[in-house]
């Protein structure tokens, strides 16, 4: 399994670095946060590093347009983004001009290895939106066989709420629709939205880390796979190897918590302004968690094997950046990933159980040294992961 | 209901150029007789009684049931397969026989034996044969996708094993060929077919909006599994309907591996894959089945 970086606001030359340090195998870059006439000086910087390098469209964030508080960024510079009239979505009318022109915007940057389409965000599964979401979905390729696009690998964006996954036979039947397309795409790029956040307008982690939630995002990576397709899953994180153990070709993860996890909340600005800057964590793949930088500390004095063993843990010696931090973490993924996608999905589930039952047994020695602050949480998580794997099997019809 | 037979006398004054005309078989409203057409070719000839409201059917039923026949007929007529049993010599027609009705025309008359009659059998079949019986049946599928139908009756009772080398299993009766974009014809909760059969999305209420070719493929999946092990995994015994209904719904099938341990895993697992629950767990694309068929070949 690949790990993609998950672009961003600041990304400085984290991407650069990342790429080089070969602890990414791609981007996903932000039209967000890409200005169109400033695109191609990003992209001929990651040139020289191999790696896949797509481009969202972000089209769904264009139901925020017109809104006070909205933030969109650059994506109001891009020339596909804009909202169409409501009845031109549900008729189709509007559907294949907007994925022209978002594919349009896209070739004219060489470097990207695949193209990504346009869709909307599907809030349910049986929803108006769910059938103009499948209709963009269903046009993707259409739309790049008549551009003569045969060279690049078509993805189709398929954006939901975290209530699609749970929703039962509905979310059967969106299932069912996406693998019977008469035209289907090549892949799918895939983010899952969170809807909760906190007082401070941050997510709320266990909106994602939720049984249902995570067998329903492994159920999409396992049904689209073995249907031949490609998916590369956006802010999918530290759920990325359970991803890949369903045969999920990428996973992506970013340096801010709205990189690590979907929201549509990231488009509207938060009430509440200011709040200091997050605290620099390290991700430790015993543990299966993202630590604050002084739990690490702590941690590792009990329990040396918090540490990944890995180049990048040197960076955690002395006083930690931001991009040190998103190479950590993207180093972490990877090595995750390889210890537990083999293509045995078998025995890949059986090795990420087996690492979360060592995980909590971690966690209870890191208790009971004292340091019982947020362990809690982290129980619940990893209880969260151990029941939507359980869950996932179950819906799979595995034996 | 019983429907009246009319007798061979009543259909050689109808078709005086056929000759060595004999009853066959008969099931539901079909009548079958064998004949030697004018040219000397042995063909099936169908008559397919059309009731009236004194059989205590309602006049949209028996719309319903024209219908059908004719859409039957429709869709053999667009099938190039050598997979689907071809139409005859005998083009359809509506005739009266006494006080009854019939649609009547004709299709090849195959030789041979259904391959139910194989199942259950010692000894059991081996890769070859299941191997050529699925492959046949994907065919079958192909050709349905191609023309934009659902068989909807895929099961060994409709498979014929003709002995033939050019064609040795060939697909009979489309009765209840469902037209993918055609008018319903079909009134009520509950689509027609054989329960034993039915892929499961076939027995929820809104299965016109989910069914499509995978539901031919579980048929089809489920006849091999069968004709491997030599049992139904959902019907093992005679059993009332709401027990097999249950079993579709909800019970899993012992994997094929249990049942023939000398079958390649690759090959049990296709088998088992394409009779999940959830169709979107099943092949979506013939073209990766026939794939993968091909790499247990190899």
């Amino acid at each position: 399994m690949k790990i993609f970086a998950q672009d961003g606001y600041g990304p400085g030359e984290k991407l650069e670095q990342g790429l080089s340090d070969k602890v990414i195998d791609g981007a996903v870059l932000s039209a967000r946060y890409r200005h169109p006439e400033k695109f191609t000086e990003k992209a001929d910087s990651l040139l020289p590093h191999e790696g896949e390098l797509l481009l969202d469209p972000e089209f769904y964030a264009t139901s925020s347009i017109g809104k006070p508080n909205a933030k969109l960024g650059s994506l109001e510079e891009w020339d596909y983004f804009s909202a169409p009239r409501r009845s031109t979505l549900i008729t189709g009318t509007a559907i294949q001009p907007v994925i022209r022109s978002a594919f349009e915007s896209q070739l004219r940057f060489e470097h990207l290895s695949g193209l990504v389409a346009p869709n909307i965000y599907i809030e349910s599964a049986d929803s108006i939106d769910a059938g103009i979401a499948l209709n963009f979905i269903g046009q993707a390729k259409l739309v790049a066989k008549t551009m003569d696009v045969t060279d690049k690998p078509v993805f189709a964006s398929l954006v939901l709420s975290r209530d699609v996954l749970a929703s039962g036979a509905p979310f059967d039947d969106l299932l069912g629709a996406l693998t019977a397309l008469s035209t289907p795409p090549d892949g799918f790029y895939v983010l899952i939205g969170s809807g909760a956040v906190d007082e401070d307008g941050r997510h709320i982690r266990s909106d994602i880390y939720h049984d249902h939630v995570i067998a329903g995002w492994m159920l999409i990576n396992y049904v689209l796979s073995i249907n031949g397709f490609k998916v590369i899953n956006g802010c999918s994180d530290l759920l990325s190897p359970l991803l890949g153990a369903c045969g999920a070709y990428a996973g992506a993860s970013g340096w801010a918590s709205s990189l690590r996890q979907f929201s549509m909340g990231r488009y509207i600005k938060p009430a509440a302004q200011g709040g200091s800057a997050p605290l620099i964590r390290y991700v430790s793949n015993a543990l299966l968690a993202r630590i604050k930088q002084t739990d690490y500390d702590n941690y590792s004095s009990v329990l040396p094997l918090v540490s990944n063993g890995l180049p990048s843990d040197k960076y955690y010696e002395g006083e930690t950046t931001r991009p040190q931090e998103s190479i950590q973490t993207w180093a972490a993924l990877n090595k995750l990933c390889a210890e537990c996608c083999t293509d045995d999905i078998t025995s890949d589930l059986a090795t990420i159980e087996g690492r979360i039952t060592k995980a909590v047994g971690y966690w209870s020695r890191i208790a009971e040294s004292g340091f019982t602050s947020g362990v809690e949480a982290h129980y619940e998580h990893l209880e969260a992961m151990r029941d939507g794997i359980s869950l996932f099997r179950k819906w799979a019809e595995l034996t | 209901m019983r429907i009246p037979i009319p007798n061979t006398e009543q259909i050689k004054l109808l078709l005086p150029d056929c000759a060595e005309l004999s009853y066959v078989a008969s099931g539901g409203f079909k009548v079958v007789f064998r004949a030697v057409n004018g040219v000397g070719k042995v063909e099936a000839i169908k008559a397919i009684y059309i009731p009236s409201e004194s059989d205590g059917l309602a006049p949209e039923q028996i719309a319903q049931l024209v219908a059908r026949a004719q859409r039957e007929i429709a869709a053999l007529r667009l099938c190039r397969s050598p997979s689907i049993v071809k139409l005859g010599s005998l083009a359809p027609k509506l005739v009266t026989l006494g006080s009854c009705t019939y649609l009547i025309y004709s299709e090849e008359f195959l030789p041979g034996q259904p391959l139910v009659e194989g199942v259950g059998k010692q000894p059991q079949p081996d890769l070859t044969t299941l191997m050529a019986v699925f492959t046949f049946l994907v065919d079958v599928i192909e050709e349905m996708i191609r023309i934009q139908y659902l068989h909807r009756d895929i099961k060994p009772a409709n498979i014929m094993v003709t002995g033939i080398a050019e064609r040795p299993y060939v697909i009979l009766d489309m009765g209840i060929a469902y037209k993918v974009h055609g008018t319903e014809l079909t009134q009520g909760a509950t689509p027609p077919g054989t329960l034993r059969y039915m892929a499961p999305e076939l027995l929820s209420p809104d299965y016109k909006d989910v069914m499509d070719f995978r539901c031919d493929l579980y048929s089809a999946a489920l006849s091999i599994y069968e004709l491997a092990s030599g049992l139904h995994p959902f019907a093992p015994k005679p059993e009332n309907d709401y027990a097999t209904i249950y079993r579709i719904m909800k019970e899993r099938p012992e994997p094929l591996e249990n049942h023939r341990g000398d079958l390649p895993l690759q090959f049990c697992r296709i088998i088992d894959r394409c009779i999940k629950k959830n169709p979107a767990l099943r092949y979506a694309r013939t073209d990766l089945l026939c794939h993968d068929l091909q790499e247990v070949q190899q």
